[in-house]
């Protein structure tokens, strides 16, 4: 875990050029931005894609990143919420597959085969039951309870008021609860 | 005029009929919601490959950060806000030069006896000394003896073939 202070001093000198420095950033960032993108898009493959997509956009364009008041986190999550709603202008009249293949994670932190089944499955579940939210409230929600962003953060990202923000997580949550009983999820 | 009166008992059957929109239930319901939403933050994690993927793309990436702190001083954007102020005065300069020796000039004054009504011609007056009779003798007289054709032609034989040229016609 990095310090705002040693995030910022990494933003710098990332800045400056430093690709050391840049490569402890994605380190830091790069499973926050891919489960952010994950739940927005169809499957796992399109979520890598877009997540390497956003660190080239994102090292190509830190020479304009001001600091001066702005998190590097927030510019990030923008830069992924922009390569999201890029990814389904161009996938718009392809309907969702919801045979996607997920979860080839090497890494995880169950190795129990049945418990990461039932992971997978409900994953699967959340990751559909998001898609019927509208594009502001999959984001905010996603951020709000998957990333556990405050809505200050949350406003900078989406540029929205934080009383628009809450009004959005209560719509999203509703409409969540509603497609969950449906489905017999709670 | 028909007054209308509200039947308590249909308002009370109403209200049970339609429970308020806000229960206890409903925000318990949206607990779970949370829950299982917040569940995924450990659940969900990216490949071991995509880390080497982007690893090696940003390897073969152009760094425009390579220019240091000055990088954003290369951008076409930068320089055409750099050059904009500097057009600005070399403009403004040229403008105050123009009108501070545009006095000198004599403007156009109507050309009289144009020869045409009702148009209005214009031309720049030409300034001429005339020559003094005095003045006139002297320079004719420079012309007779041909200084000038002598110093030119200092070849006296170059200048003998061409009296010779002229006199043939």
């Amino acid at each position: 875990m990095k310090t705002p202070e040693e995030l910022k001093e990494l933003v710098q000198q990332a800045k400056y050029g430093d690709s050391g420095a840049f490569s402890s950033l994605y380190d830091f960032y790069l499973t926050p931005i891919f489960r952010f993108i994950y739940f927005r898009v169809r499957s796992k493959e399109d979520a890598e894609d877009l997540t390497q997509h956003v660190f080239v956009k994102a090292w190509g364009a830190l020479g304009d990143f001001e600091q001066e008041g702005k998190s590097f986190s927030a510019w990030l999550y923008r830069i992924a919420r922009n390569t999201t709603i890029d990814y389904w202008r161009k996938k718009k009249s392809t309907p969702l597959d919801p045979a996607s293949p997920i979860f080839h994670n090497k890494q995880d932190v169950h190795p129990n085969p049945g418990e990461l089944a039932e992971q997978k499955e409900e994953a699967e579940h959340i990751r559909q039951a998001l898609h019927i939210l509208n594009e502001d409230q999959q984001t905010i929600v996603t951020l709000k309870f998957i990333e556990g962003l405050s809505n200050a953060e949350i406003s900078a990202i989406v540029g929205k008021s934080e009383g628009a923000i809450r009004q959005a997580q209560s719509r999203g949550l509703k409409v969540l609860r509603l497609h969950f009983k449906e489905n017999n999820i709670i | 005029m028909i007054k209308q009166t509200r039947d308590p008992a249909a308002s009370a059957s109403r209200k049970q009929a339609d429970p308020p929109k806000f229960s206890k239930a409903d925000f318990g319901g949206e607990q779970k919601v949370i829950q299982k939403l917040e569940a995924q933050k450990n659940a969900v994690k990216p490949s071991q490959q995509l880390l080497s993927r982007i690893i090696a793309q940003l390897s073969v990436e152009e760094q425009p950060q390579s220019f240091g702190p000055f990088y954003k001083e290369t951008s076409v954007f930068t320089w055409v806000r750099f050059a904009l102020p500097v057009v600005a005065v070399v403009l403004v300069a040229a403008v105050f030069v123009g009108t501070r020796f545009a006095g000198q000039t004599p403007l156009p004054v109507p050309a009289q006896n144009s020869g045409q009504q009702g148009i209005a011609q214009f031309e720049t007056p030409v300034i001429e000394q005339p020559l003094s009779i005095a003045a006139i003798e002297t320079e004719q007289k420079q012309i007779d003896q041909g200084p000038i054709y002598e110093d030119f032609f200092a070849d006296e034989k170059q200048m003998q073939e061409i009296e010779t040229t002229l006199a043939g016609f």
